[in-house]
């Protein structure tokens, strides 16, 4: 279980993200919503280590991460699918996937099977190079490359956005499909309520840094919706 | 006839001298983008490494070994520069990653005191390294035109740096996250490469080969504490001029530099073939200031 408890964090002198706490247990897909600039992607940022957190802390199956550098917590099994995708443009999208690797805690030397069948359109691109894919594709080879190191949490940073129909809905079905396995805990982002509603358990919105309100599916209703989300 | 051919093979001579001297730096400044002013001192480190394992084989070898000693030098200059650059990286360079004006201060400050260095252990005037016997001499391939065995170990020499380096940076598991880091820090850090590692162990590679750079240059002539300095500027020259961040670029810019360079110095004389090769890199970077190879790829925000 991945556990967020009282974190602040933030750039240079502004604070973004001030006594967050949020849990996310395997099986379940939870998601984080809010406006623009409440601070979603900057939790994603504290909770893989590229920010810094003030205070609070972020453990994972009781193992404090609050220190540790994003690498480490790669390699205790956190995935994390960026904003932006963030593919390296200049390596082959073979080479993209083997750097999954990297953080595999059983050694693989082999992308995973699995973790390609799902998006089967890669293997015919192996050879061209990450920054020559479209932003679907770019989104799709994010993801497996994610899930080439087995994670058992997957952060999730608005994979669908700018993305066409169809690849939203293969996306979703990736997500179901990983919640049926039962293996893996999800913290998703994404602005398509549509689509959180499709896939959630659990719900978190973000308000001014803070969460200012969370509940289950049947919770999250027009009122929560026109409060917290309508802009 | 010969004359022409002999100035091809002047020209390719002087590209691989340039490339062997350039190739470390396109590593350390190409790769990682740290302008190293001491490069030139880590390729003088190579030079007296060659000294060194000389001496060595004169006072505790029989004599008939005497002209294997290069065989060990070119791997230990490797090494001893290798481990030079470590310590560099460690102590000072890490500290300093995207700062350049402070970065090019201090490995200025640090090139100063490596020549100090060199001054006060092996004195300031110039030492010879005596050549193995069997670089004496050179391959006849028409009468009155002789390719000096030297130049020609160099061109091979070069030839061996740059398929080890390819391999080891296109081809290997090492080389794929030293890539990745370069490109994406962020990302390759999430994903679980070392970055600290990486970094370390790239700008001790770039200065490994600086080394063997030095090594190389030990044939040319006597070696002295500032040997880096007369190589530093037609490093960075071949690097910026080829197209940061592309081994393929620097290939070609060390040619292009070579070959106008001997063609220039043919036509006119060597001070003012010097000028006009600068001359041509300056227009040339005005016309296309990313270089010979530009890093090209499909923008996507």
């Amino acid at each position: 279980m991945l556990a967020v408890q009282q974190l602040e964090a933030g750039y240079g002198e502004s604070v973004i993200l001030r006594d967050v706490s949020l849990k996310v247990k395997v099986g379940q897909v939870v998601c984080l919503l809010g406006r623009n600039g409440v601070g979603k992607t900057t939790l994603m940022k504290s909770i893989m280590g590229l920010l810094k957190a003030r205070g609070g802390s972020v453990s994972y199956n009781g193992a404090d991460l609050t220190k540790k550098a994003p690498g480490l917590r790669a390699k205790s099994g956190i995935g994390y699918v960026p904003q932006g995708r963030e593919i390296f443009a200049q390596l082959s999208v073979y080479e993209n996937l083997l750097l999954g690797l990297e953080a595999s805690r059983e050694k693989l030397n082999a992308v995973p099977k699995e973790a390609i069948a799902k998006f089967p359109v890669l293997p015919t691109m192996y050879a061209r190079r990450g920054g020559d894919l479209s932003g679907g594709q770019q989104q799709q080879l994010a993801f497996a490359r994610a899930l080439a190191s087995r994670p058992e949490v997957l952060l999730l940073d608005e994979p669908c956005e700018g993305i066409q129909p169809s690849i939203v809905d293969d996306i979703r079905d990736v997500i179901r499909s990983i919640k049926a396995d039962g293996k893996t805990a999800i913290l998703l982002v994404e602005q398509s309520l549509d689509f959180v509603k499709s896939v959630g358990d659990y719900f978190y919105v973000l308000e001014k840094g803070a969460i200012a309100w969370e509940g289950g599916l049947e919770s999250l209703d027009d009122e929560v919706v026109r409060k917290y989300l309508t802009v | 006839m010969e004359v022409y051919l002999l100035q091809l093979f002047n020209g390719l001579s002087i590209s691989s001298i340039l490339l062997l001297v350039a190739l470390g730096l396109a590593i350390t400044f190409g790769l990682m983008k740290v302008i190293n002013m001491a490069h030139g001192e880590l390729i003088m480190i190579g030079a007296y490494s060659t000294y060194l394992t000389q001496n060595l084989f004169n006072d505790y070898l029989p004599e008939s070994m005497f002209d294997w000693y290069f065989v060990l030098a070119v791997p230990a200059s490797f090494v001893i520069a290798f481990i030079f650059g470590l310590i560099l990286e460690m102590s000072l360079i890490r500290f300093l990653y995207g700062r350049p004006l402070d970065s090019l201060l201090a490995t200025w400050g640090v090139g100063l005191v490596l020549q100090q260095l060199a001054r006060s252990i092996f004195g300031a005037p110039n030492v010879a390294v005596t050549s193995p016997s069997w670089l004496d001499g050179g391959m006849k391939i028409m009468d009155g035109t002789l390719l000096p065995y030297k130049r020609l170990f160099i061109i091979a020499l070069v030839i061996a740096c740059l398929v080890s380096m390819y391999f080891y940076i296109y081809r290997s598991h090492e080389g794929r996250r030293m890539r990745a880091v370069m490109q994406n820090r962020d990302m390759a850090a999430c994903l679980g490469v070392s970055t600290r590692r990486v970094d370390a162990m790239t700008f001790a590679i770039g200065s490994g080969i600086a080394g063997v750079a030095g090594c190389a240059l030990t044939l040319l002539g006597p070696i002295g504490p500032s040997l880096g300095t007369y190589y530093i500027v037609d490093a960075f020259m071949v690097v910026v001029l080829g197209g940061v961040g592309k081994l393929v670029g620097t290939v070609l810019g060390a040619t292009g530099i070579g070959m106008f360079n001997t063609l220039f110095e043919y036509w006119t004389n060597a001070s003012l073939g010097k000028v006009l090769v600068f001359v041509c890199i300056v227009a040339f970077l005005q016309w296309k200031p990313m270089g010979l190879v530009a890093m090209r790829t499909r923008s996507l925000d």
